[in-house]
């Protein structure tokens, strides 16, 4: 049986999404059918006001409705202390642990060359520029422990030592709760090359 | 540490077969072309997911099937785990005791084994990317730290290379290619100084080998060739991609490195790849691969699986009886041959013979 072309569309555009394969398409979209009609322009209104409303903070280009986001117009966080990330979901993840007390910046992405993707494409000329307010002493770099993000990660390093601002990779190693024997030997080494003094 | 029995689904020309081996010696003969390489080809390709022929996983799926499954119990002192690998769909999913696994390590922490083949001669007179293969995959195996630099090195190499053939603009470019420096020093160093390792160690064992099977006062060597040798690895190879680098540019890929390196095999000094006869190559590739099974055991305190593909077809009598002598009874053997009666005058106490016709194993003889 052929399904109505309306379907159709529905199904082709759920299936565009990450992690949606064909068959997931299909019950979301008889969902979809399925439900009342308050409750689908409930949500198309909300599809449509987060592309319209939320936009990149103008200074470290997280996520925000507003042109400075909450973090950065926060007075009594640290702004000598500014921790890069690869992506807006890397600052959430931060920001659960509540300890992190500075700003941010996100590159929204990392230098991969294999994709194309250089420096240019990146939020790195913006962080140049804030580093030269002089505000900033100390730069933490939380890029990701793969080829790309430690390639970004030297990257950056490389441009902002000439500032004489202090540059801070974040350590990679045993995960808290972990036992050193079930640990395996890349991390263990890992961790051992980023011990620090007591 | 033995494998016990090994079912085989769909596999090259096998029939669908449920064998049981036996846990010191299996012998299969048969006519050429009837199959008994690709019992040894299952046997390896459990232990490896990989084919010791280079063949794709695809092609080793029977003709007008679309899947092949191969099953085997590895029996260590009183353990059994059960090890399985189903090929489907352009993806393979290994599985131990039934629960999915994910590292190719964990297979390697269950049983290795070592293979002997006619190809081996090419470890010694093809090109240099045989001889890294053979060395990569023989400390991957053992060294689990080995792997994550070679691995890591390698996509380092990727991104190099997509940036030097890149002819975009030109100063970030240099800055990009610096951090990419960083990281490629960083692991090739290591990835050396691990191969280094190694080839010492194997090189007293191959040698020692050598001698036992070749009655012969003159040394036989395995040496490494690295780019760089100086005591200073990390500050030479820094020096060489400088040297190179306007080269490189040019050419549009990474001209030095540890993916350069070689492996040197000399007797008396010469070298056999080079100038050494067919016979003096022979008798080299079974003192590696001798080389290879004690390493193993050396590391891991267990013999591996030795595996025999038509060995003797090419050695007299006299090497014949030194190979054999040289084997011992805590190593489980798979030999292919198209002669069986030098190996049953051998006087092994404890065997299994097969025949191999058509895709069709049979046992026709057993003591144990």
């Amino acid at each position: 049986m052929q399904l109505a072309p309306s379907m159709l569309r529905l199904i082709n555009e759920f299936s565009k999404l990450p992690t949606i394969g064909p068959k997931t398409a299909q019950r979301l979209a008889f969902y979809i059918l399925k439900t009342s009609k308050n409750e689908v322009s409930r949500l198309s209104d909300s599809l449509l006001e987060v592309k319209e409303k939320v936009k990149y903070c103008q200074i470290c280009f997280n996520i925000s409705e507003e042109d400075v986001c909450p973090i950065c117009k926060d007075t009594r966080r640290d702004s000598s202390l500014i921790c890069v990330v690869e992506q807006p979901f890397d600052v959430i993840v931060i920001e659960k642990l509540a300890t992190y007390k500075g700003l941010y910046h996100v590159l929204l992405g990392n230098i991969s060359p294999l994709e194309g993707v250089g420096p240019e494409e990146l939020k790195i000329k913006e962080l140049l520029e804030r580093l030269k307010g002089k505000e900033a002493k100390e730069v933490i770099i939380a890029t990701n422990s793969d080829v790309q993000g430690e390639t970004t990660a030297i990257y950056l390093h490389k441009l902002i030592q000439p500032l004489r601002i202090y540059v801070s990779r974040i350590a990679y190693g045993i995960p808290v709760g972990g036992n050193l024997e079930y640990t395996d030997e890349v991390t263990l080494t890992k961790a051992i090359e980023g011990r620090r003094a007591m | 540490m033995f494998i016990e029995n090994l079912k085989i689904r769909s596999f090259c020309n096998l029939k669908d077969l449920n064998l049981k081996f036996n846990p010191n010696l299996n012998v299969f003969s048969g006519n050429n072309a009837q199959g008994k390489t690709n019992i040894i080809e299952a046997i390896y390709y459990l232990n490896k997911s990989k084919s010791f022929r280079k063949k794709k996983d695809q092609d080793l799926i029977q003709w007008n099937k679309n899947i092949f499954f191969l099953k085997g119990d590895i029996v260590n002192n009183n353990d059994i785990h059960q090890i399985s690998i189903l090929f489907q769909d352009f993806k393979k999913e290994i599985k131990i005791n039934n629960k999915k696994i994910t590292k190719q390590n964990q297979v390697f922490n269950l049983f290795h084994c070592v293979i002997f083949s006619p190809k081996d001669l090419h470890i010694l007179d093809k090109d240099p990317t045989i001889r890294r293969y053979f060395i990569n995959l023989l400390i991957s195996q053992i060294n689990e730290k080995y792997l994550y630099h070679l691995k890591k090195y390698h996509k380092t190499l990727l991104s190099r290379n997509k940036i030097l053939i890149d002819k975009r603009s030109f100063f970030k470019k240099d800055k990009i290619l610096e951090s990419l420096d960083n990281i490629l020093v960083k692991e090739g160093v290591e990835v050396i100084k691990i191969r280094n390792e190694v080839i010492n160690e194997l090189n007293k064992i191959v040698s020692g080998f050598y001698k036992e099977i070749l009655p012969t006062k003159d040394l036989f060597e395995v040496k490494y060739k690295p780019f760089i040798f100086s005591d200073n690895l990390e500050k030479e190879f820094y020096d060489k991609l400088y040297k190179y680098k306007e080269y490189e540019l040019r050419r549009g890929f990474t001209l030095v490195g540890p993916h350069k390196d070689d492996l040197i095999f000399s007797f008396k000094g010469v070298n056999i790849g080079n100038f050494g006869s067919r016979g003096q190559k022979k008798m080299a590739a079974i003192a590696i691969r001798f080389g290879e099974l004690y390493y193993i055991y050396k590391k891991t305190e267990k013999f591996p699986i030795l595996l025999l593909d038509d060995m003797f077809s090419e050695l007299d009598q006299e090497k014949k009886r030194n190979f054999t002598r040289l084997l011992n009874n805590q190593i489980q053997m798979f030999i292919t041959t198209t002669n069986l009666e030098f190996l049953r005058n051998m006087g092994f106490a404890n065997y299994s013979f097969f025949s191999v016709k058509d895709g069709d194993v049979l046992k026709n003889e057993e003591k144990r």
